[in-house]
């Protein structure tokens, strides 16, 4: 190991870049409206944090972002595990899949304005679309992959094919870590949505605070923005594993025999 | 474009396997027309698909969508290519050196978690609307997964062939190993980031020129948006799949020429 205490150790960089941020900052190298000052940043978010702003943002852009996803998750997952369990169902859909997951999340944007104007559907609808394609392809994907074994030792022990049981006991279970995956990306994908569709068709939430500030010259609470939507999305993430963790800890166990 | 190959073909068993596929696009289009025909909604809320084949046709006599494509395409490979220089020697850097990943931690992992549409203003304020803030977003947006694969590449290298090496007497550490062990089989997973990247390149643009005001397809899916042209949003909208498509195919070539033993090594 190494002699210096890993904690430290790792918060040497990210120190050094606040000190040449703070020095850039008070030698004037940039202007203000390009570099603000790393201590206007916790100033800013002390304040906005006295006035309840920062958790009226956050809590905007949470209820958009959970409502989108859900929907994107609902419907994304039973088609996935459908068109998985019926071949004739993958062969009809497969290349239309293939076609439209290569339009990136953010391309729905201008549709969603057009359709639902500004407000609360359209972010619902981005997010939503955000967070579909990858819960489709590892559900359908987790599907196909099912363990031959684990199958056959189903059939063998009186379980039909293309019964409801085998889906429900085997196929669907051994599914569940890619569903999870799927998930996990979508979270990724999704927070990205939110945060483009609040920049741009709504009027309020992290996206909103970061593209307004931009517009008012507040520096210093663009960044802020930023790093809340970091922390935001990391937490998000670190939830999901969490629960992604309960939900297949069958599978720890199994490795472990 | 995809209502064409749901003709009925002379050999039947031979086309069944193209046209399985076709079935749902061209469904899809006949649900489309008929929604449109039967007025349900707005005609300016929902053109026809003769109308975005009107647009398209009209675009490329005019020569613009050329234009368009070519100027997001060049983005999009000069940013991706930017950012494979980053990525592949910084992730190979601190695949081989774990302190140097250590070091670099937090700071890889709070840039990771904030997404690509949330550095746009900043973007902004520092390299104004022009070329360079739209290379330097899809290059921020093609760098994460390939770096990330470029150091689990180094990292999973299979434990036996470090043994043999050095077995054979090659020192642990040493320039020779890397060269000729570490890096010949962390090509497969480096190539695996740059098919991902190449994907997040693709959705950078678009963020990228929703809010730049100059050419590129994420520009003309805006302006559309604009002046209401829905033709406009639609038919950019397929040329971004189609795009992707083409994409996919380039990066499969490149991924087989690329490394074309990796099929008889077992990398997990």
């Amino acid at each position: 190991m190494q002699k210096v205490h890993p904690v430290l150790f790792r918060s040497i960089l990210p120190a050094l870049i606040v000190v040449i941020w703070y020095s850039l900052n008070r030698a004037e190298v940039y202007p203000e409206i390009m570099l603000p000052a790393p201590q206007d940043v916790v100033i800013a978010l002390w304040q906005l944090t006295l006035s309840g702003d920062i958790f009226y943002h956050i809590l905007n852009s949470f209820q958009r972002f959970t409502v989108g996803y859900v929907i994107g998750v609902g419907i994304a997952v039973p088609l996935g595990l459908a068109i998985g369990w019926y071949r004739a169902l993958d062969r009809y859909t497969e290349a239309t899949i293939t076609f439209f997951r290569q339009l990136p999340g953010l391309a729905w944007i201008p549709l969603a304005l057009l359709w639902f104007g500004i407000g609360n559907a359209a972010s619902y609808f981005i997010v939503a679309l955000n967070a579909f394609f990858s819960p489709l392809i590892n559900s359908i994907a987790g599907v196909k992959d099912v363990d031959r074994n684990l199958v056959d030792a189903a059939l063998n022990l009186g379980v039909k094919r293309n019964s409801w049981f085998l889906f429900k006991e085997v196929v669907f279970p051994s599914a569940v870590p890619h569903i999870l995956t799927g998930m996990r990306i979508a979270l990724t994908y999704a927070w990205g949505g939110i945060v483009a569709a609040e920049m741009l068709a709504a009027s309020n939430g992290l996206g909103w605070m970061i593209e307004a500030n931009r517009r008012f010259h507040f520096p210093e609470r663009v960044v802020l923005a930023m790093l809340l939507i970091g922390l935001c999305g990391f937490l998000i993430d670190y939830l999901l594993q969490l629960l992604e963790k309960y939900l297949t800890r069958w599978r720890a166990g199994m490795d472990r025999r | 474009m995809t209502a064409t190959a749901a003709k009925p073909g002379v050999m039947e068993r031979f086309l069944w396997r193209w046209l399985r596929p076709m079935a749902l696009p061209a469904a899809l289009v006949l649900i489309w027309q008929l929604v449109h025909v039967s007025e349900v909604f707005l005609e300016t809320l929902f053109p026809g698909p003769a109308a975005v084949w009107l647009k398209f046709w009209e675009m490329t006599l005019g020569g613009e969508l050329f234009l368009h494509v070519g100027v997001s395409m060049r983005r999009v490979l000069l940013g991706f290519l930017l950012a494979m220089a980053l990525a592949i020697p910084l992730g190979l850097f601190l695949g081989w050196y774990r302190k140097a990943e250590h070091f670099c931690e937090v700071v890889i992992h709070v840039g990771r978690t904030i997404p690509i549409m949330a550095w746009i203003p900043l973007t902004i304020m520092w390299f104004g609307m022009g070329e360079v803030s739209s290379v330097f977003i899809i290059t921020l947006g093609a760098f994460f997964p390939t770096f990330f694969n470029t150091i689990a590449g180094v990292r999973e290298v299979n434990r036996n062939l470090i043994d043999a090496a050095l077995n054979l007497g090659v020192k642990r550490d040493s320039w020779m190993l890397f060269r000729e062990v570490v890096l010949p089989s962390s090509v497969p997973l480096i190539v695996t980031g740059q098919n991902i990247s190449l994907g997040y390149a693709w959705s950078a643009i678009v963020a990228a020129e929703l809010i730049f005001k100059n050419e590129g397809i994420g520009y003309l899916l805006m302006h559309g948006r604009l002046q209401y042209s829905f033709e406009t949003v639609i038919l950019m909208m397929v040329i971004l799949c189609c795009c992707g498509l083409l994409f996919n195919a380039g990066i499969k070539i490149l991924e087989n020429s690329l490394s074309p033993w990796r099929y008889g090594l077992k990398i997990h």
